[in-house]
Parts: structure tokens; sequence; C-alpha cells
């Protein structure tokens, strides 16, 4: 098993648990959607399993076990090591991680060079083998500023940075949630293709079911800090068990609803 | 439009209405190109499209944030962007709005009592000891409870803001209420019950809405007709977008992914072109 998430229990502050006993496992190559509404603890979740949780925040409880080894238990050099080359992370909106005042391209050699990639010609033909990956022009892209990026190409970059070290579990924070219907359609297809193509396991937070519906082999439904429900996508969404996933699959707004 | 729909009066007719902005790197940017809006009493309208199609421009438009460069609005027979002072003043009072967060229209050191009845103060129309009995009013029509009146925007959840926000838009009794993407930052579930109260309430009143929204099975669901908008232009007008006709809504409709279809949704590669 790739990732293996045991009675997971998370404190901000001091406060009351926000996130408490949560478990689900992830295999090399498989997708798991985490599901539910504002505060339920999706993204704290994730971000658990990227260390990057905010100074406040602490695993009260519980491990995250990747490839057998309990995470939080290692030296923070392993941790480092880990997190952002064989665990990436992409957000909702990509851009915001980039600095607006240099190029995409300076900032990608700047991220290759920090994984050790410094050789000049080394790191322009990796960036542009990533861009032309998800399917953006390597030369124009790495010579614009962010804000010069459309919300989809955007995103595209956040992908490609990602995936730049063949990472084996990818996270993704709503990483479609900005994006326009059609817009999303390309990035969701873009991320299951490059998960093909690469054999990575993807974790998605996401409020969208369809998206989840067309991602995921697992989902995790969760409702304040709690989970609901965890099976296969196909039991969850087609025979679900909790009140609450039925609830949520109902309040969906579909085309041939009426009031 | 069915038999119910072609009886009702039209109050509001947009015709021709262009806006275009100047672009950083010369030229412009033509966010409204022509445009035709005409809304009845009663009738909900929506508006879809992607980002930057027009959508919220028309909106500012329509609400007097911003001048469109030419065009007419015709609201219950007068030219709205004829009217200037008191006179449109006045007319503000029937076109109300309700936004995507309403935590960042609401002045957050004001009560909910005051926040709810600041229009009808501003049109001097309530007088201060009548505030709170007022506020009750609008929180009982909302569904909120009588003491949220006491409360400051920041204690309240999403789903109750906008509750206020739309006792807020509705105290003036207005004919219409844009709402621009009034449910998008909503959870699912809350998004469902504002719905249900935005439709009760043009029950109880007759009011129309404007509803922009990027969520075509949402608009489809609440909307008596839909306006398809794409590079400032309507290319569709149509009932139940089951039955889109353009290239472009076909293409819109087959980005969407249903829980349903999961993964044996095919794309098709032209949508990636």
């Amino acid at each position: 098993m790739l990732l293996q998430v045991k009675d997971l229990s998370i404190i901000y502050g001091s406060g009351a648990p926000t996130v408490q006993h949560v478990s689900f496992d992830v295999d090399a190559g498989e997708v798991l959607a985490i599901v539910g509404e504002s505060g339920s603890g999706k993204t704290t979740v994730i971000r658990a399993i990227q260390m990057a949780l905010p100074a406040s925040g602490r695993v009260a409880g519980g491990q995250i076990l990747f490839r057998n080894q309990d995470l939080y238990a290692l030296p923070k050099e392993k941790q480092r090591a880990i997190s952002g080359k064989d665990i990436a992370m992409i957000f909702q909106d990509a851009g915001a991680m980039l600095n607006p005042i240099h190029t995409v391209g300076r900032q990608y050699r700047d991220f290759l060079a920090l994984h050790g990639i410094r050789d000049e010609r080394e790191a322009t033909a990796r960036m542009e083998e990533m861009f032309r990956l998800v399917r953006l022009d390597p030369v124009q892209v790495a010579a614009s500023y962010i804000h010069e990026l459309s919300g989809g190409m955007r995103q595209r970059i956040g992908i490609a940075m990602a995936v730049t070290f063949h990472p084996a579990l990818l996270l993704g924070d709503e990483p479609t949630s900005a994006l326009d219907v059609t817009t999303q359609a390309a990035i969701i297809r873009e991320l299951m293709d490059v998960r093909k193509r690469m054999g990575m396991a993807i974790v998605i937070v996401t409020h969208n079911m369809g998206v989840a519906s067309y991602m995921a082999d697992r989902i995790l439904v969760m409702k304040n800090g709690a989970v609901e429900e965890y099976g296969s996508a196909e039991q969850v969404l087609r025979h679900p068990r909790a009140a609450y996933t039925k609830m949520l699959l109902d309040a969906v707004p579909k085309l041939e609803d009426t009031l | 439009m069915n038999k119910q729909q072609e009886s009702r009066k039209e109050i509001l007719r947009m015709e021709n209405i262009c806006k275009s902005y100047p672009l950083y790197r010369g030229g412009r940017f033509l966010a409204n190109d022509h445009v035709n809006v005409t809304l009845h009493q009663g009738e909900t309208m929506g508006i879809v499209g992607e980002s930057g199609s027009g959508k919220s421009t028309l909106a500012r438009i329509l609400m007097r944030i911003c001048d469109a460069d030419s065009g007419r609005i015709l609201f219950h027979g007068r030219d709205l962007l004829a009217l200037r002072g008191e006179e449109l003043r006045q007319v503000r009072r029937s076109i109300q709005m309700i936004f995507q967060d309403p935590a960042a229209a609401f002045n957050p050191k004001l009560k909910i009592r005051e926040i709810i009845c600041e229009p009808l103060r501003n049109f001097g129309l309530l007088s201060a000891e009548n505030v709170d009995a007022k506020a009750r009013e609008m929180l009982r029509l909302v569904d909120l409870p009588e003491d949220v009146a006491d409360r400051y925007p920041n204690s309240l959840s999403g789903g109750q803001r906008q509750r206020v926000g739309i006792a807020r838009a509705m105290i003036l009794q207005p004919d219409i209420i844009v709402c621009d993407e009034a449910t998008s930052a909503l959870d699912v579930s809350v998004q469902q019950t504002i719905i249900q109260l935005l439709k009760r309430i043009q029950r109880e009143t007759g009011v129309s809405y404007l509803f922009i929204c990027h969520d075509l099975a949402l608009a489809n669901m609440f909307c008596d007709n839909i306006l398809i908008m794409q590079k400032g232009r309507i290319v569709e007008d149509i009932r139940d977008l089951r039955h889109v006709r353009t290239n472009y809504g076909r293409h819109l409709l087959d980005s969407i992914f249903s829980v349903e279809l999961g993964k044996r949704k095919v794309f098709d590669e032209s949508l990636f072109a």
C-alpha cells in the first residue's frame, strides 16, 4: 500500500480536534476523492499528508504511513526530501504560489535547482518537457509573468511543476474549482492523462461530486472532521449508506431537475 | 414561452447594450456586444457563460454601476439610462442585487438589524424605533431566527449571510433582483435551501430574477429562460438547456461531469482543440 492513513486526528491550537479518527488507504496508481462541505476537514487531511499543516496545527493521534514509513516519525530532512518530490500538491490557484515579478521560466528553474538540477541546459530541457506534457507552449509560457496567463494555463503550470519529479502521490486541493466548466474538463482530463503515463496515485479534495465520480476509484465522505462514509466510488455514489452522503448527492443540481 | 409567461407583464427590456473596455496593449475589449434581454414579471431569466463572457458587465449596467456605451434600458417603459439624480435614485429601489459574497457587501460593524434595514432608512422610509420590528419581519421572511437581528455578520454562516442579503434586497419590495453568482460560494446543501427560498419569495411577491450563474444544471433547474453568453454576445436564448442548438451551448453542456456517467463520460476531442 502506497499510503495508509490510520486513525488520524488533527488539532489546531488548543481547541477540539478538527479532524478525528480518519482512516483510509491509497494504492499505487489509485485515485481517492475526499468530498464533503466547507469545514469538514478535507483540506486539513491532505495538508497533513503533505506535511504542510499551518504552524498551529499538529497531528494529535494516529499515523500517516507513506511506503510503510510513518511520515511524522521521520527526521525533518527526510520529510523535506519526500514533500514536493514523492508527494506533490496542486492548489486551487496554482498562480498564487508563483511570484508575480519573475517570469514563470525563472521560477521553474529555481525550483529545479532547489531539487538538484542546476545545469542550465538540463533544466531547460526538463521544464520544456513538462510544459509539453500538459500541452503548454514551452517557450511562450516560460517567458510569461503569471498574471498574463489564464486560469487554465496557471493550473497546467501547477500540474507540470507538481509532477516534475514523478511523484508517487499527487494531492489536489480543489484544483479545478475556480475554473469554467470547459476549462475544468480539460484540466481534469489532463490530470488523468498524466496520472496514467506516470502511474501516480491521486488524492483529490473536491466538492464536485461529478468530478469525484469521473476520477475516483474510492471516495471518502467527510463531515465535521470525521468520516461519514468510505468505500469504492461505485458503492458510495450508487449505493450510499450514510444519510449524509445521500443528502449530498440529492443536493447536486442535475440538468433534468425541476423545482 | 408558455401561456402563463406570455400573459405576464413585461417589466424590463434591455436593447442593443454595448460596453467596451480599453485593453492594456491598445484596442478595446467588447464586454457586451448588442445584448438584448427582456424580463417579465415573476420570471427568472438565467445568464450562463464562461468567465469574461460579459454576464457581470450586463448586471452592472442594469444596476447603473457602470454606464453602457450605447443601447437602451426600458424599465416599466421608461428609459433607465436617461435618468439622473433623484429620479434615478427612486428607480434604484426597484432593482436590487445580491452578491456572491455578502460578507464583503456588509459593513462588519453594523448589527444584522441595521444591515437589513439600511436600504429603507436610506430612502427615509423607516424610523429608528421601527427598525427592530421590521428587521424581525424580514428575518422571518428568509427563515432565520429573529434573534439574528442582534448579531454581527461575522458570526453567521455563509448560508445565513446570504439569507440576510436576500432580506436586505427584498426590504424595498423590488421588481427585480439581480443575483450575481449568489449561490456559487455555498455548499450544495445550503445552495439548495437558498434556491428554494428564492423560489418561495418569488411565488409570494412576484419578484423577477436575473440569475447569473456558471452552474448549468442549477440554472436549468431554477430559471424559466436561459441566455447563453459568449464573448459579449447572447448566442442562444433557450428554455431548457437539454435542447441547446448552438455549438457553443453543446460545448458547455459536454463539459459537465455528471455523477451518473462517472468514468463512462467521454469527452469529444473538439472540446480541447
